[in-house]
């Protein structure tokens, strides 16, 4: 896990339409999964967790982070598999879709790593578990990365969320 | 008689000097040639009164004449009652011989078929008799006396036996009681050497017994030494402890420190991605803080390893330490105990050597005892042989006597009493 396969030999400020393209990689239920680094805009370590009554289990609390109150998403609940267990040290990005800005927990942080877009091949075509959030899958020096579409996800939790939490709050 | 003899005689003496007066011889001298021969005991010669017719002498001769026939009358007379007299002594000294030679004794004597009663012999009779009498008194005297001897012999020779039997048994167990009594020496000797021998054991066992105790002495200050050395070892793994759990506090914060750093040079990265190309080499900066961070997180974790590996092997030190502790504690506890054994075996030992010298004194007396029972018993013995060869001559005495008596009473009985 040492470094972080950044070679950022490229033009990093062409985000989206840049042949090479930046995505944040963590570890999330035993594979390699990232997402458009644009959209992180911190790691920190979760601090204490406040448990919100009748949430999902996706949703396992929510944290204060510089004065704002953050929830707590946990993918590995959402598509169905182990929560991703929370400890101390337990880092998550702080990821910003849209008008939403939520915490992802991750069980290790690897950084950045630069994916030419044209390597990207399109995902399987299962619609089940995490299949369902994928857009791509890329390869680096490290091995396979499964690519997740960020805003969809927190979408759809979000949308999971709301019926069960719309009558609180 | 010889008063009217000489009368006689000298009434003849008268006619004689008449017929001297005669012619021829006168007749007194006829006469007295007659009365010569009477006077030599020639009785036979007579005068012949028819010459004497007439003379003064012839009265005397006629006296004379008579004289002789009756001196001749006497003189057959005394003849023939001596001849009897005679034959009757020889008749009783013939019936006594006889009686004595046949030992009948019964009756009294009697002159068989004798007509002499003469007054003579009744004095010789009467003697006889008496000593019949005093003989027939000795012979049943003998008699009973013979009985009692024979009774009394054969008691003696009985006893004799019966002494003589009791002697052998008397020597033969004498014989073995001195048998015995040498065994006896054999074993107190045996007894002896044993007891000398387990009383030198008991020395040998009595000195290695001191050793053992020397031994044990020196035991136990080893045990406390090293009781005393797991207390030191005990303060010294504390001690370590102590600096090993330092050490983790220490590590723990250095591996916080790198974390956080890692967790800034992530951000710092991300800061730098925003930037741009403008933000790259800040990128490469942050990055290689990372790897810092991360090299930090990894000898931090070899570390925490390597301190987990301390806190085991200090944990498996303070058990083996405990562990000498009270293995010490109990080898004092055993050599005490071993102390308290080897003192109760030396003071047995002890008391084994002072019995077995007592022992082996005790039957060294018994032996010098022993030996001089031997001694007597030896001595006893031979008087024992003596009195047997004694018994058996008084036996053959005994033997010897009862025949006598036997033949004492045969001899005795031939003699009828009755």
């Amino acid at each position: 896990m040492p470094e972080p396969r950044s070679e950022p030999r490229a033009d990093a400020a062409q985000q989206g339409t840049a042949p090479d393209a930046w995505f944040f990689s963590l570890r999330l239920i035993g594979g390699r999964y990232a997402f458009e680094a644009p959209l992180v805009t911190e790691v920190v370590r979760l601090g204490p967790l406040t448990r919100l009554p009748a949430a999902p289990s996706f949703l396992p609390g929510v944290f204060t982070h510089r004065g704002e109150v953050l929830p707590v998403l946990d993918i590995g609940q959402l598509v169905g598999q182990p929560a991703v267990p929370i400890r101390a040290s337990t880092r998550a990005a702080i990821v910003h879709c849209g008008p939403w800005k939520v915490a992802v927990v991750s069980e290790g942080v690897e950084g950045l790593v630069s994916i030419p877009r044209k390597n990207l091949e399109p995902p399987p075509s299962e619609s089940s578990g995490v299949a369902e959030f994928l857009s791509a899958v890329g390869r680096d020096g490290q091995g396979t990365v499964a690519i997740l579409d960020l805003p969809r996800l927190v979408e759809t939790a979000r949308a999971r969320a709301v019926p069960a939490g719309s009558g609180h709050a | 008689m010889r008063d009217t003899t000489d009368q006689a005689k000298k009434a003849t003496k008268k006619p004689a000097p008449r017929k001297r007066n005669g012619a021829g011889p006168s007749d007194a001298e006829r006469i007295v040639e007659v009365l010569k021969a009477f006077a030599v005991g020639q009785y036979g010669g007579r005068l012949d009164v028819g010459a004497f017719e007439g003379g003064p002498l012839h009265d005397v001769a006629r006296a004379v004449n008579a004289t002789a026939d009756h001196v001749e009358a006497e003189i057959r007379e005394a003849r023939q009652r001596i001849s009897l007299v005679s034959a009757g002594v020889d008749e009783a000294i013939e019936a006594m011989v006889r009686l004595v030679i046949q030992g009948d004794l019964t009756g009294t004597l009697r002159l068989g078929g004798s007509t002499v009663h003469d007054q003579a012999l009744t004095p010789l009779i009467a003697g006889v008799g008496q000593v019949m009498e005093t003989l027939k008194k000795f012979v049943t005297e003998i008699r009973e006396a013979a009985l009692q001897l024979s009774t009394s012999s054969a008691e003696v020779l009985a006893a004799a036996t019966q002494n003589e039997s009791s002697t052998s048994a008397q020597a033969s167990a004498i014989h073995e009681t001195t048998a015995t009594m040498e065994e006896l020496k054999g074993a107190s000797h045996q007894i002896a050497e044993n007891a000398q021998m387990v009383a030198a054991i008991a020395e040998q066992t009595l000195s290695g017994g001191r050793q053992g105790e020397g031994a044990i002495k020196a035991f136990m200050l080893s045990m406390e030494k090293v009781r005393h050395n797991a207390v030191e070892v005990d303060d010294a793994i504390a001690k370590l402890s102590k600096r090993v759990e330092r050490i983790g506090t220490v590590v723990e914060v250095i591996d916080e420190i790198a974390d956080r750093s890692d967790l800034l040079a992530l951000n710092a990265a991300l800061e730098g991605a925003k930037a741009g190309e403008a933000g790259r080499g800040f990128s490469i900066v942050a990055a290689e803080m990372r790897r810092l961070a991360e090299n930090v997180m990894e000898s931090t974790k070899e570390i925490k390893n390597l301190i987990t590996e301390i806190r085991e092997a200090t944990h498996a030190a303070k058990e083996a330490s405990d562990g000498n502790k009270r293995e010490a504690s109990e080898g004092e506890k055993l050599g005490s105990n071993a102390m308290q054994n080897v003192s109760g075996i030396l003071a047995g030992i002890q008391e084994t050597s002072d019995a077995a010298r007592v022992i082996h004194l005790a039957t060294q007396q018994q032996r010098t005892a022993t030996e001089q029972v031997v001694q007597s018993m030896s001595e006893i013995e031979e008087v024992t042989r003596q009195a047997q060869a004694g018994s058996k001559q008084a036996t053959g005495a005994a033997a010897e006597l009862t025949k006598l008596a036997e033949r004492l009473a045969e001899l005795v009985k031939r003699f009828k009493v009755e």
